[in-house]
């Protein structure tokens, strides 16, 4: 490994603002490979965090970006006198998480999940680069689609949307929907003298049996 | 707990409710699952009649408070007593109505519970990640300065106050902007009287613009379209056009009376009298007319 090059990309992320790629990086070294790169850039932050430096080397939103010591906040906080970080609102956060899980959604899906109007709160989110249209669904009306950006996943310090927290322990109740139309689909073909799965037996409240059921 | 006297005067109605704050819930799946968690149970054991009962006490509270309830609410309550009142009934004797009106099911309104407890989860931990995130401050972050920060005021010196003078000295002396506007009137008889004087006695047709005399005017272009359309109506003048959007050609119609009473009447095949490799070929009249009236453009309007 050549020291020099370790100097220039330090010198790059200190020069930046918000998260650089590799590739964006590598615009002050052209000749060098970006794999090459990117192992410098991983040295880079296994040495801060090592050597305990006041700044750290963060993977996020898909690129690289120096930020303070999380361990140092009361100390930074006190220097900033106040100014903080933003935080979003409950109603922007809980919109904003139905977008990060389900994108690309449109408006009236996820108002249909939320159970209230969401125009205002998908206003803010679009004027704080939360998320952004994405597009046109094929559905009536060809509403916008919505979906989010990088500046999402560096809010959240997520490195890229693979990093978001499972939500696990309700994977199978995941869409339930979906699910209760393949189960139908699947037992109409192989049982066709059972013409519907809600004439199905009455199951007890609580099964996770995704059939459908007529009280 | 025990509970505060909440009792209230409102509307002459005294109010002994339970204590609400306000502006709380994010919808009616929200108060919902407050209900639900209220009661310790878990969503899939809720029992539609008692929360259809404190879903309606919540709104009437509102209500009591004059507080406007919002749309949704009400839909969800609607919704609450359908699944309760399909439950009372007996299944057959509602059968036939299901078909044409799908109504939500207590195992759907599980599910969206179910599923909107996983999105508030979801948001719950995302707030937990942002959190965190604010503790770390990155390169080139600009604060965004609190409330009510004001910007410190620097103390003026002579040399800003004379540069200050000298800017508005500047200002005053300046002449202001002066714009007059005359206003000229063009009127459709002259007008018309004028292309009429233009049209006749002419061996070929003349074209639209060589009509205008002030033709960056555009009031007279306007004016001018309108005369010939008059004209065209009395018969004065018949117009011609070689193509949709082309130039319009004018030849003294068959009713002027400086005419040679050699011309066709509209509709009539146009005349060819005028050949020669100056101006266009003159196209049919019908065409020409169908083209005008049916498109309604004027020439570079």
């Amino acid at each position: 490994m050549t020291p020099e090059t370790k100097r220039i990309l330090e010198a790059v992320l200190f020069a930046a603002t918000g998260p650089q790629t590799t590739e964006q990086i590598s615009l002050a070294i052209p000749d060098r490979p970006l794999d090459e790169l990117e192992e410098i850039l991983s040295d880079l932050r296994a040495e801060y965090e090592r050597e305990e430096r006041g700044w750290r080397l963060e993977e996020v939103a898909g690129g690289w970006l120096l930020t303070s010591d999380p361990a140092l906040y009361a100390y930074v906080e006190r220097f900033l006198e106040g100014r903080r970080r933003s935080r979003l609102s409950r109603a922007a956060m809980e919109t904003l998480a139905v977008v990060a899980y389900r994108q690309p959604i449109t408006r009236g899906e996820l108002e249909e999940m939320r159970g209230v109007d969401c125009g205002a709160v998908l206003h803010t989110l679009l004027e704080r680069e939360m998320i952004t249209v994405r597009g046109r669904s094929d559905a009536l009306g060809r509403p916008l689609i919505y979906g989010t950006t990088g500046r999402f996943l560096e809010h959240f310090g997520l490195p890229s949307l693979d990093a978001l927290p499972k939500l696990e322990e309700f994977e199978s109740l995941w869409d339930t929907d979906a699910v209760r139309t393949e189960v139908e689909e699947e037992a109409q073909r192989r049982f066709p003298e059972i013409v519907s799965v809600s004439e199905a037996e009455e199951q007890p409240p609580g099964d996770a049996s995704p059939a459908d059921r007529e009280d | 707990m025990q509970q505060p006297d909440w009792s209230t005067e409102v509307d002459g109605t005294q109010f002994r409710g339970h204590p609400i704050a306000l502006e709380v819930f994010e919808g009616p799946l929200d108060l919902l699952l407050h209900l639900v968690q209220k009661d310790r149970i878990e969503i899939w054991e809720i029992s539609i009649s008692r929360i259809t009962n404190q879903y309606l006490e919540y709104l009437r509270t509102l209500e009591a408070l004059n507080v406007e309830i919002a749309g949704e609410f009400l839909v969800m309550a609607a919704t609450l007593m359908r699944i309760k009142s399909r439950q009372l009934l007996p299944r057959p004797s509602i059968a036939g109505l299901e078909e044409d009106a799908p109504v939500m099911t207590r195992e759907e309104l599980i599910d969206r519970l179910l599923q909107f407890r996983r999105y508030k989860e979801a948001a719950a931990r995302l707030r937990k990640l942002e959190e965190e995130r604010r503790r770390r401050i990155p390169r080139g972050w600009t604060p965004e300065l609190p409330k009510g920060h004001r910007y410190p005021l620097r103390e003026a010196n002579l040399v800003d106050l004379i540069h200050h003078l000298r800017e508005v000295l500047d200002r005053e002396t300046e002449e202001p902007p002066r714009h007059e506007v005359h206003v000229e009137e063009i009127r459709l008889e002259d007008r018309m009287k004028r292309i009429l004087e233009k049209v006749e006695g002419r061996e070929t047709p003349i074209g639209f613009r060589d009509l205008l005399e002030r033709p960056w005017w555009r009031l007279e272009w306007i004016v001018t379209f309108l005369a010939i359309l008059e004209l065209m109506r009395e018969g004065r003048v018949v117009v011609l056009q070689e193509e949709p959007f082309g130039d319009l050609w004018l030849q003294p119609g068959p009713s002027d009376p400086g005419s040679n009473g050699g011309k066709p009447a509209l509709g009539e095949a146009a005349p060819a009298p005028h050949e020669s490799a100056s101006h266009p070929p003159v196209p049919d009249a019908d065409r020409v007319e169908e083209t005008l009236l049916g498109r309604g453009e004027a020439d570079g309007s």
